[in-house]
Formats: structure tokens, sequence, C-alpha cells
């Protein structure tokens, strides 16, 4: 598997990164969760970001929180890249467009594909959920037990991003709109 | 640890020290005072990333309502997006198979189907202009796109296949001036050597318009090679010079066809038949070739079946009656043969003499395609 090191990949999609602390930041707000610190972006290998808020001892809101990136990252996402889904679809149809149309479609689709990369939860968001709810002995059981496969799944999409699903995820949206749109089959990298 | 430490006081808010945690909630874990509460649950975002989100997702709405009307208005909905898309390749495999007029019969009956699906008519006739069926392209844009809007980008697009539509019609009037005082007369009871005189006037006159850059030189050359010269290596210079400008021109080859089968070469007529095959399998040109060839080399029966087909699509195509009747002699099949002879003498049409005597038997098939004018 070709390795690109992760803070590589965070600096290239650094408006995505930034997109994914505000996911957890919205979703904070949205629990009535107190933020104290919020860090967008650094440059820095470790930590490219981070949001610093209270505990909560609500199962819930600390699924919502943990999730709030991958909800907001790919509604935003899903926006940002629509205009390069209809794009192709008007290609597809052998319609000719203005020459401005196509760097203005890659530029923004820049930005979709950054946030729909960095949607996922992290492997410290995936600790941080363990820690708060699923090993929380002081919780009932039921909503350990429910959050738990989300916790998994995150599990499973951080080690899928070893095989670049984070980047499959972020140019198949795209594709996809295109295929709802035109009723076509999408046609993978020769799109690009 | 010597030294001063300073504490605070445990009900003070862990936030500001300054006021005391607010125990209204119950909840027993508090620690912050009501007022650091409301701050901290206040959404704080910079005004510069605020900024910086709603010009990029402004510029994606914008973009996305301006692609989604265009896509919209230029197909007869999305389902009719996706369908276009299905004729378009269904044109395509026809033309990779060399059915170029099956091809533009798929493309008119969508068009007839979807008169307002401008991206498959600009695309249809783009590809008729790339297999050399201008006249497909001049009825796709007469009919379907002269009286649309467009794009500028699409303006300019269908001004560049109009030029060289423009450019083949007009080489084609001036041909076809030059040639039609040698075409009226040729057939009246002139003398063969005031014929001889007005062809070559008009060979110059057509030849002349070579030096014309508004003309297309593969159509000088073929009326030459075909019409005009008095013999078959003549005609055959001109038309290689055609076929070198136009080889994507089924019709140039079916004529060198033709040719190569007058001066008995046969192998050499074959390659010219699979030249022009290989560019439109359905050319009438190259089809009445293949049957003429068949004809010299006595394979009647395969020869009546190539021409049973191609009298069914174009009975007027330039000798296809007359080759077809042959056909239809060669193989017995006189009673038909007359049927058609009557047929056509009731439209006006004429058979040559070769052809009478042919059918009399005063003339063999062989000599008839190899020696003969045909």
């Amino acid at each position: 598997m070709f390795l690109i090191p992760g803070f590589l990949i965070s600096f290239v999609t650094f408006p995505g990164v930034m997109m994914h602390e505000l996911g957890h930041q919205l979703a904070c707000w949205l629990s009535k969760v107190c933020v104290f610190r919020v860090q967008y972006f650094k440059f820095d290998a470790k930590v490219a970001g981070f949001v610093e808020h209270e505990r909560t001892d609500n199962p819930w809101k600390s699924l919502l929180i943990t999730y709030g990136p991958f909800i907001f990252n790919t509604i935003l996402g899903t926006i940002l890249v629509l205009p390069l889904s209809l794009m192709w679809a008007a290609n597809a149809n052998r319609i000719i467009l203005p020459i401005w149309v196509r760097p203005v479609c890659y530029i923004i689709a820049y930005f979709g594909v950054s946030c729909l990369a960095n949607a996922f939860p992290s492997w410290k968001d995936a600790q941080n959920l363990f820690e708060s709810v699923v090993k929380n002995k002081a919780l009932p059981l039921l909503p350990r037990i429910l959050v738990a496969p989300f916790v998994i799944v995150i599990g499973l999409c951080s080690a899928a991003k070893f095989f670049w699903f984070d980047f499959i995820f972020a140019f198949g949206v795209p594709e996809l709109i295109y295929a709802i749109i035109t009723h076509n089959p999408p046609h993978f990298w020769t799109m690009w | 640890m010597d030294g001063f430490q300073f504490e605070y006081d445990p009900g003070l808010c862990r936030h500001c020290h300054k006021r005391y945690i607010d125990r209204s909630s119950g909840n027993p874990n508090e620690f912050l005072c009501r007022e650091c509460r409301a701050e901290l649950t206040k959404l704080r975002i910079p005004k510069w990333l605020l900024l910086c989100m709603a010009v990029v997702i402004t510029a994606a709405i914008v973009m996305s309502v301006y692609l989604g009307k265009i896509v919209m208005n230029n197909s007869t909905g999305i389902a009719a997006l996706s369908e276009g898309e299905k004729i378009l390749a269904e044109v395509d495999s026809l033309i990779a198979e060399h059915k170029n007029y099956s091809a533009m019969d798929v493309l008119y009956n969508y068009l007839e189907a979807n008169p307002n699906n401008t991206g498959v008519a600009i695309r249809g006739m783009q590809k008729a202009m790339e297999i050399g069926q201008y006249d497909y392209a001049a009825s796709i844009y007469n009919t379907y796109l002269s009286t649309k809007g467009f794009t500028d980008a699409e303006i300019k697009e269908l001004n560049k296949i109009a030029t060289e539509l423009n450019r083949y019609y007009d080489t084609f009037d001036k041909v076809g001036e030059a040639l039609s005082e040698y075409v009226s007369e040729a057939g009246t009871d002139m003398s063969d050597e005031s014929k001889e005189a007005l062809r070559k006037e008009c060979y110059n006159k057509v030849l002349a318009l070579k030096d014309d850059e508004g003309c297309e030189k593969n159509i000088i050359y073929y009326c030459i090679g075909t019409y005009l010269v008095g013999n078959l290596d003549e005609s055959e210079r001109y038309l290689k010079m055609a076929y070198n400008y136009a080889p994507l021109t089924d019709e140039i080859a079916g004529r060198l066809a033709v040719n190569e089968r007058r001066k008995g070469f046969m192998s050499a007529a074959w390659e010219w038949v699979d030249k022009g095959e290989k560019v439109n399998a359905e050319g009438i040109e190259v089809r009445r070739a293949k049957a003429t060839i068949l004809l010299a080399e006595g394979k009647y029966e395969e020869a009546l079946y190539v021409m049973e087909e191609l009298y069914a699509f174009s009975p007027d195509g330039s000798y296809v009656r007359d080759t077809y009747c042959i056909a239809l002699y060669a193989t017995g099949n006189i009673d038909k043969m007359k049927t058609i002879m009557s047929e056509a003498k009731e439209t006006g049409y004429e058979f040559d003499e070769e052809f009478h005597k042919v059918i009399s038997n005063r003339m063999s098939i062989y000599d008839y395609y190899v020696e003969g004018d045909e």
C-alpha cells in the first residue's frame, strides 16, 4: 500500500481538518456542552487540530460530539462537490460549457473533497468515546452497549484509512451524485 | 515543599475563579458559574473562518444552480440525459461496425422523438462530420439546431462545423456549375470533336477551382476523376488524389474499385472494396462495386444477395437498378428483371445500350463489366 505520512495529508487537506474541528464544536453547541478552546488547524505532525470541551456523562451527547464531524463534513462536502458532479453530467450530455467552469468547479471540489476526506472521526475520537461511555461504569448498561458498535465502526474506519478509505469516500461521493443525476454508472478515476 | 501556595476557594468557578459555582442545576459535578457556562456554551466561530466558509459555500451554490439549469435546459429531463448517452453510445458502436447509415438513422430517430436535446444534436452533428456524412450533419443543424438558443461556447463550436459544411456545399455548387454545361450538352447530338472540346473546357474550369482556398480539393478531384477524364488511368490518378485528401469517403473507394475492375485487376478492385467497407460498409458505391466484381468473377448468387439488399436500400442510386437487373438476369430471374425494368421505364429511367446487349445475350457479363463502359 502506498503510504503518505498522515500529517502531510492533513496539511494538504487543511480546510477539511478545520471543518472537522468545527463539526465537533457545532455538536458541542447543539449538546450545550462547554467548549474551552478550539484549535482549527496547526502545522503540527502530531495533532493538526482539536476541540477542548467539558466532559459529559450523557452518552448521546458524547456520541453526537464524536460523530459531529462526520455529519457536518459529509453535508458540507456534498454541497461543495455538487458543482463538479453537475459539470460531469453536463459533459456526459455533450453540453459545451464556458472555459472558466472547469477550473472553478475543481477549486470548489478541492474544498469539498478535503471536507469529505476528513469526515471520519479520528482514532482519538474513538478512544474518547470508548473512555467516556463504553468504559464508564457509572452509566447504565444499555447506552454503553448501544454506543459500542459506533466505537467499533470508527475503529474499522481508522484501520481502513490505511487502504485510503477516507479518500475513496471523498472521491466516491461526487461520483455517486453523478450516478444519481444521470442514471449512469460512475466512470471512477477516468472522470477526474 | 516550602514557599507560598495560593489556595482557591473550592466554591469558586473553575473557569473565572471570581464567581461561585452555580448549583441550581442540581448537578453535583458542576464546576462553572452561571455566566461562564452561558459564555462557554455559545457558538464562537472566528469571523475570518465564517467569511471563508460563506465565500466557498456561496460559490458552490451559485455554480450548482448555474450548472443545474444548463443540464436541465439542454435535455428534456434527466432521463433524457442518460437516454441520449445510450443513443450516442449506440451510434458509436454502429460507426465502429462501419454501418454509418444505420448509425445516422438511429441518431435521427432519437432526435425526432427528442427535438429539444440539443446536446445530442450537437454531438450527433460532430459524429456525422467525423465520418464524412455531411448531408446528415447539415440536416441535423437545419432541423434541430438552427432555431435554438446557445451559449457562446456552443455557438463557437457550431460555427466551426457550419464553416466546414459551407465549404463543402460551396465546392459542390461551384463544381456543379462548371459541370452543368458538359452534362446537359454531352447527351445531345454533338459531334465527338465538339464533345471533347466541351469536356476539356469543363475540365479546365473544374481544375482551376483547386486554387480556390474556399474549395474542398477532394470534391474537385473526385468530380474530375469520375466525369471529366477520358481514360481509366487518368481517372484513377485523380480519384487517388481525392482519396488522399478524404480517405474517409467511401464513394471514392467505390469508384476506384470500379476502375480497377474495368481494367480487369480484380484483386486491386477487392482491396478498394475492403478500404471502402472499412469506412462505411453500407456505402452505396462500395456495395455496388462489390456486386459488379462478383458478377465479373461469375459469383452470381453472391452478387444477387448484395444487390437485393442495396436495391431495397437505395433503388435510385447510381447504376443500382442496372446492376440489380444484371444480377437477376445472371441468376435466371428473368421475370423479376422484366418487372423491375418495366417499373423503371414507367418512371422514365433508361438503361444504356450495352445493358440491352447483355440481357439479349449479345455481350457477356464479364465483357460488360471489364471491357465495357460501366
